[in-house]
């Protein structure tokens, strides 16, 4: 038996038995602190890190994108002339509903308090789960705040704050839930993810209509995330396995991999 | 010089560890991002030998746990099994840049990679209910050839790294 205890194996066996069962209880608040403190040291060397890689992947875009360039820019002109006259109607319809709001004694619509922030790090395990933004505890961010991109994009949720960084879970990640809607229907549900594998709409009603194409909005039901934010459009349309439900996959215009800055939506103003 | 050695150790692996949070993914941006770190781990193993390495890579491995929000533990077991197969193989053939040797270097990365693949599934498993999504995640054969191909192009790079580090400090 010393024989043995002096050995590589046993060397092996015991430090996997002894994290091995850390794995398994997963005491996740226990190592905070130490955690907070490394990512608090080494918050320069991340931020570094991600600028420098996001330096590489700009020049290395560029250069695949001088043989598309052309087609882009059509596809691109075209789309703006539709945004364009589709920006002027929704112009009037604002200022018409502001109007109607205003004469049936309704509050304004939700506005929000924006905090910009960088990205500095990303999950290293290819699921696309979390990013890690440069901005914590210090610049008022705290647990449960909608994170978008473009002012208007959801794309996840704050969910441990450090002082001066916090991680950020992604709509893709499987524990992330969101309540939603359809804008065209108001057929209502949650959004979950699937490991990298995409965002799904589920608990939809049988009842309701949700067809490809239909935008999904969050609809605020919780109180965590405000109303209103864009999560994405839908792709398919399924019954769920028990068919009690509806399932739809959703996919989303923002590009998570590639994302190097966002907006944490501090407060409804 | 034991102070200078484990100062050079402790920036090398933590440096290692911000790469691969901070540069990899966007870099790579894709599904198949290789595993520094683990390639970090193997060639130093190939290099130092299992009693020399073996706390530095529980250091990684916990490191690792710390920065990727992972479950304190997971890394450290990719780590240490690493460490034990690697101067398993080692100590008995010569593991060099040389025709067998990259062979036998190739073979170490197919089989540390497919065990980080292994204990990452089981360690997600643990706190989901959707395990066949992330079997199905875990089970696309491109994105593990392109996974284990990056390894090896790391590992390659790594070993020429700190043969030169080892050189340094026996010159110290």
């Amino acid at each position: 038996m010393q024989q043995f205890k002096k050995t590589k194996l046993f060397k092996v066996f015991l430090i996997t038995g002894i994290f091995g069962l850390l794995v398994f209880l997963n005491p996740k608040s226990f190592f905070n602190p130490v955690r907070r403190g490394f990512l608090f040291i080494t918050y320069p060397l991340q931020k570094t890190g991600y600028s420098f890689s996001a330096s590489f992947v700009g020049l290395r875009d560029f250069l695949d994108s001088i043989g598309q360039l052309k087609t882009e820019n059509e596809k691109l002109l075209a789309q703006n002339q539709q945004l364009i006259s589709e920006n002027a109607r929704l112009h009037d319809i604002e200022k018409e509903n502001v109007i109607l709001r205003d004469q049936i004694g309704l509050l304004p619509r939700e506005r929000f308090q924006f905090e910009a922030a960088g990205v500095i790090g990303q999950d290293p395990s290819g699921l696309g789960n979390w990013i890690e933004i440069n901005k914590g505890s210090n610049a008022g961010i705290k647990e449960g705040m909608a994170v978008v991109v473009s002012k208007g994009i959801l794309i996840g949720k704050i969910q441990e704050v450090n002082l001066n960084s916090s991680q950020v879970i992604l709509l893709t990640n499987s524990k992330s839930t969101v309540n939603v809607m359809t804008s065209q229907n108001g057929a209502k549900g949650v959004i979950k993810g699937r490991y990298g594998l995409g965002i799904i709409f589920d608990m939809i009603m049988q009842t309701d209509s949700v067809n490809i194409g239909d935008e999904v909005i969050t609809s605020g039901i919780s109180g965590v995330v405000p109303r209103g934010l864009f999560v994405g459009t839908v792709q398919e349309v399924h019954p769920s396995e028990d068919h009690l439900f509806q399932q739809a996959v959703v996919s989303t215009p923002a590009q998570i991999s590639k994302l190097q800055f966002v907006f944490v939506i501090k407060q409804n103003l | 010089m034991i102070t200078k050695k484990r100062l050079l150790y402790v920036v090398i692996i933590l440096g290692m560890v911000i790469f691969q949070k901070s540069f990899v993914p966007l870099f790579f941006s894709g599904s198949y991002l290789p595993d520094a770190v683990l390639m970090l781990v193997l060639t130093w193993t190939i290099i130092d030998g299992f009693e020399e390495f073996l706390w530095w890579a529980v250091f990684a491995g916990f490191l690792c746990d710390l920065f990727f929000y992972t479950q304190i533990g997971m890394h450290i077991i990719i780590f240490v099994f690493t460490v034990y197969f690697v101067s398993f193989f080692s100590r008995r053939f010569l593991v060099e840049i040389s025709t067998n040797g990259i062979f036998l270097i190739f073979f170490f990365i197919i089989v540390v990679t497919f065990f980080s693949i292994i204990i990452s599934f089981f360690a997600l498993s643990l706190n989901s209910e959707s395990w066949y999504e992330i079997a199905k995640y875990f089970s696309n054969p491109k994105d593990i050839f392109f996974e284990l191909l990056f390894n090896g192009f790391f590992s390659l790079g790594l070993f020429f790294i700190i043969k030169k580090v080892r050189k340094f400090l026996s010159t110290q």
